[in-house]
């Protein structure tokens, strides 16, 4: 098993499967960090998480759409993007309304598709999925928000839970295609008629 | 005078009689008459047929009916029961085609298991104990913890169900507190791991053993609700416990074992088959056992180490040198990539994996100086894993 945070007020953590034997405890949040690119910069898809029990030396790598356990999972990138923001720089550090979420919602339906949100009970967005989706949501009508700024419509987040300050906006798209271009787009943008996702600003 | 003759006796035995009084009587028509009386046997010619009401109800035995001659016109429909079929007597050929159902079949037919390490065979994460909420036990079967309840669950060969040929089961050692019986090894099977249970009946079934009555029972969940099983007696045998349940539209289906009374119970070769009639638990091949665990749970380097090798030359600090390993099963999600222990390093910090998808993953070291940069995985007890639940 993976070493995994499961209280995120007290930062404990069960490493269940370590090598020599099952521990636990706290960890300090300051060790969980974002691994890099290739060009050094840093990646908001992938947080590692030290296990900090003494000569353990085991590190989970966590991918933003939970691996392997999915709330718990994405609610540490979520607590993480609240607290210090995200690092792509689309996120600034305490936020605290619906913005953080949508960002990693975002991210985790780029990297295992839409049926994959579970940090609450709705589908991730119902939309024809394609690829390793959820088949529950395949027959489901198309509709989604996507959290843009409105400087150069870049879409930084995906159907958020709560409000998106006076800084961003959100537009309702309806279409399969609209989605399949946020997904395919990363960064996307909302287009200048605010109907269709591109991936140049316009 | 009038003299007429028998219409039901012809040839010589057909004999003349009076129609009056005045008639003349002769010898010779008691002597035609006492002939007819003598050859007098129902046949054509021999007096009237024998008709239905003259044969007493219940005197017909199988030694007055020919051989061979009784055919289905004489047989009333849906009268023939297993009684009049001797044992092992029914061939194939007796059998429409796709006539047989799922409801006729008995537990001993074989049938495809929708469960991953069914038979708790695979301990891919280690043999235990595990205590946790939310952890995974054997590859697969998730440990949930409800209210004070503990439940202790560990590898276990010396009380599996020999009598199925198991290697291994699950020793559960449960204590009550406020669960309510509804702490839990469970498995699901969700729609969004492409399985395909949504709208079907599904059966399942485990060998359970306990000494404790009421104790231990199992459920499938419908994506509603869970329909259960009855509890174990407390026979200290393994008993086969079986819930049937039609799985709603779109819903994931799970199959969980409860624990509603403090005991210490032994859990092997669990089924989960479609249609009505639950399975008795038919083994995968090994190598199909671990297949399937294996979409869900990766080891990446052997328990003895030394297999697993990153390594290069470095031109200077901060230099990057990577390696990819393709996962031997593709995962249904990116997994958690876990680097296990303490990997001996030469010229770099150690072994991180910046990248990964649900089919390989990236491995990379960064040199601290110019020259020979390596990791291996030594000593033994180091290695990756790659960890998909969806």
């Amino acid at each position: 098993m993976s070493v995994k945070i499961t209280d995120f007020d007290t930062w404990a953590y069960v490493h269940e499967d370590a090598y020599g034997g099952s521990h636990g405890g706290t960890l300090d949040p300051a060790t969980v960090t974002y691994s890099h690119n290739m060009d050094g910069s840093p990646n908001h898809n992938f947080l590692t998480v030290p296990c900090p029990f003494e000569s353990c030396g085991s590190v989970s790598t966590w991918p933003v759409g939970g691996g392997a356990d999915a709330v718990l999972g994405q609610q540490m990138f979520v607590n993480k993007t609240e607290t210090e923001g995200c690092v792509c720089g689309q996120i600034a550090a305490g936020r605290t309304d619906g913005v953080p979420e949508s960002h990693v919602r975002l991210n985790c339906n780029r990297m295992d598709g839409p049926g994959r949100w579970q940090l609450d009970d709705a589908p991730a967005v119902q939309v024809q999925a394609t690829g390793r989706a959820a088949p529950e949501q395949q027959a489901q009508p198309v509709q989604f928000q996507a959290v843009y700024q409105e400087t150069d419509g870049l879409i930084v987040g995906l159907e958020p839970a709560g409000g998106v300050g006076n800084d961003l906006k959100v537009a309702v798209f309806h279409d399969q295609a609209e989605y399949d271009n946020l997904m395919r787009y990363d960064p996307a943008y909302v287009s200048a008629d605010k109907r269709h996702i591109v991936g140049t600003p316009q | 005078m009038a003299r007429t003759n028998a219409t039901n006796f012809s040839g010589g035995l057909q004999f003349p009689y009076a129609t009056a009084g005045t008639d003349l009587f002769k010898k010779e028509d008691v002597q035609t008459l006492a002939l007819a009386v003598d050859g007098h046997d129902h046949s054509t010619g021999k007096g009237l047929p024998l008709v239905a009401g003259s044969i007493p109800s219940g005197t017909i035995t199988s030694a007055m009916i020919a051989n061979g001659t009784i055919v289905a016109a004489d047989i009333a429909t849906g009268t023939i029961t297993s009684n009049e079929i001797a044992d092992g007597t029914i061939a194939t050929a007796d059998l429409a085609n796709a006539s047989v159902t799922n409801a006729k079949l008995a537990s001993d037919t074989a049938r495809a298991n929708q469960l991953t390490n069914g038979g708790f065979e695979v301990w891919q994460r280690g043999n235990g104990p595990y205590t946790a909420t939310g952890v995974y036990t054997a590859d697969r079967w998730l440990l949930t913890l409800v209210g004070s309840d503990t439940l202790s669950v560990s590898r276990n060969t010396a009380n599996v169900d020999t009598s199925l040929g198991s290697n291994y089961c699950a020793a559960c050692t449960f204590t009550l507190g406020s669960g309510g019986g509804a702490t839990s090894l469970s498995q699901p099977l969700k729609t969004g791991d492409a399985n395909q249970l949504a709208s079907r009946q599904v059966s399942a079934s485990v060998r359970v053993s306990t000494g404790t009555a009421s104790a231990v029972r199992i459920g499938v969940h419908d994506g509603t609700s869970w329909t259960y099983s009855s509890f174990h007696t407390g026979t200290g045998t393994y008993q086969t416990l079986t819930a049937t349940a039609t799985i709603g539209g779109a819903s994931t289906a799970q199959v969980g074992v409860f624990f509603a009374g403090s005991c210490t119970a032994y859990l092997d070769n669990a089924m989960l088959v479609v249609g009505s009639q639950p399975a008795d638990y038919a083994p995968l091949p090994p190598a199909d056992d671990l297949a399937r665990c294996l979409r869900y749970y990766e080891i990446v380097g052997g328990a003895g180490g030394s297999d697993i090798m990153i390594r290069g030359w470095a031109g200077g600090a901060g230099q990057n040198i990577d390696q990819s390993f393709r996962f031997r099963v593709t995962k249904p999600i990116t997994p958690t990539m876990t680097k296990v222990g303490g990997w001996t390093n030469a010229n770099t910090s150690g072994l991180a994996m910046p990248s990964f998808t649900a089919d390989a993953v990236r491995v990379e070291i960064t040199s601290t100086t110019t020259g020979d940069t390596w990791t291996l995985n030594s000593p033994g007890g180091s290695w990756l894993t790659a960890e998909a639940n969806p």
